[in-house]
């Protein structure tokens, strides 16, 4: 209990108070036990339901946040955020698959040209001989005149 | 902020006082406890991160606006149980009332018999006492038990109770006059 004792001068008030709150003191140190009991109970449920661990939570959250918004950016976790970064991630999503089709085509287009070279009764190495090519074009020319 | 074990002891240490002082203020233990527990919850739920030094005054105004509030329903209550016993011309719950609060105040207890002639004066004293500040005005009951039973400072006071320190200072002394005169009537000199 905390009642104010330490006042230098204390007034006729004050003192008869005192004398007063004395008596009261007995009231609490009195009361039944199943009263006691009672507020024993109320309290530990109090406890249960104090604001700090709930806030607690709310920290730990915040926390994790944090760390997502370091790595994406502070603003990370708005709905307009939220909407940005999906826009985003759609945009990439279709570069990639962009992407992915022209390789397919590249590769298609490269296979489909080995496979003419490889069914052609000319062997490949003709191909990069310079006198065969010579001859080609010579006699490309003499078709054309 | 106030650690669950520094909410823990600021309750124990607080709580029978709380009760009482719910007591003097509806003269009933089942609404007095009632009004002790929405006090603490609110406490915990929406002050539980505050600092232990701050929790005293929190508490004491929570307590006195939940009487205020206890005391707001029941006058609704009562209104309405009045306009039902007008029509029904039942009036039995009000007298049942009085009953219970007059038995209340004498409630002699059996065990004061064996009581030494000291701890019995003592006891009468506090019953006195306990009865008196039950017919206190509000206010200076609000004043004097929060600033000299609770120990709360006159700003602390004032600020728990929305008034200025001069109106903590006149409640108090208002009230510690009333009672001395009270108890001197009835031959008990402090």
């Amino acid at each position: 209990m905390t009642h104010e004792t330490h006042r230098p001068t204390p007034s006729q008030d004050d003192l008869l108070a005192k004398a007063m709150v004395n008596v009261l003191d007995q009231s609490t140190d009195s009361l039944p036990s199943q009263i006691t009991a009672r507020l024993a109970q109320m309290r530990e449920q109090a406890l249960a339901h104090q604001k700090q661990w709930q806030s607690a939570l709310q920290l730990a959250g915040q926390g994790t946040q944090r760390a997502i918004g370091g790595l994406f950016g502070d603003s990370f976790g708005s709905a307009t955020d939220w909407r940005r970064w999906a826009g985003s991630l759609g945009a990439l999503a279709v570069a990639a698959i962009f992407m992915f089709w022209q390789a397919q085509n590249q590769v298609e287009q490269l296979a489909s040209e080995d496979s003419a070279l490889l069914s052609e009764v000319l062997p490949p190495t003709a191909l990069i001989d310079k006198g065969f090519q010579s001859w080609i074009s010579s006699d490309t020319l003499d078709d054309q005149q | 902020m106030a650690t669950p074990r520094e909410l823990d002891a600021f309750l124990a240490n607080v709580e029978r006082r709380a009760y009482k002082t719910a007591w003097f203020a509806v003269h009933n233990e089942e609404n007095a406890l009632d009004i002790v527990q929405d006090a603490m919850l609110k406490l915990a739920e929406s002050y539980g991160d505050r600092p232990p030094e701050e929790l005293p005054a929190l508490f004491q105004r929570i307590l006195q606006n939940t009487i205020r509030d206890f005391y707001r329903r029941s006058k609704v209550r009562n209104l309405w149980t009045t306009v039902f016993s007008a029509l029904g011309g039942q009036g039995d719950t009000d007298d049942e009332g009085d009953l219970d609060r007059i038995e209340r105040l004498r409630d002699p207890n059996s065990e004061q018999q064996e009581q030494p002639d000291a701890a019995l004066e003592q006891r009468q004293m506090l019953q006195i006492l306990e009865n008196e500040l039950a017919k206190l005005p509000a206010r200076q009951r609000e004043a004097f038990l929060m600033r000299y039973w609770e120990g709360l400072d006159t700003a602390e006071t004032a600020e728990a109770m929305g008034c200025s320190q001069g109106s903590v200072k006149t409640h108090c002394s208002r009230a510690t006059q009333a009672l001395a005169a009270a108890l001197k009537a009835k031959g008990i000199q402090l």
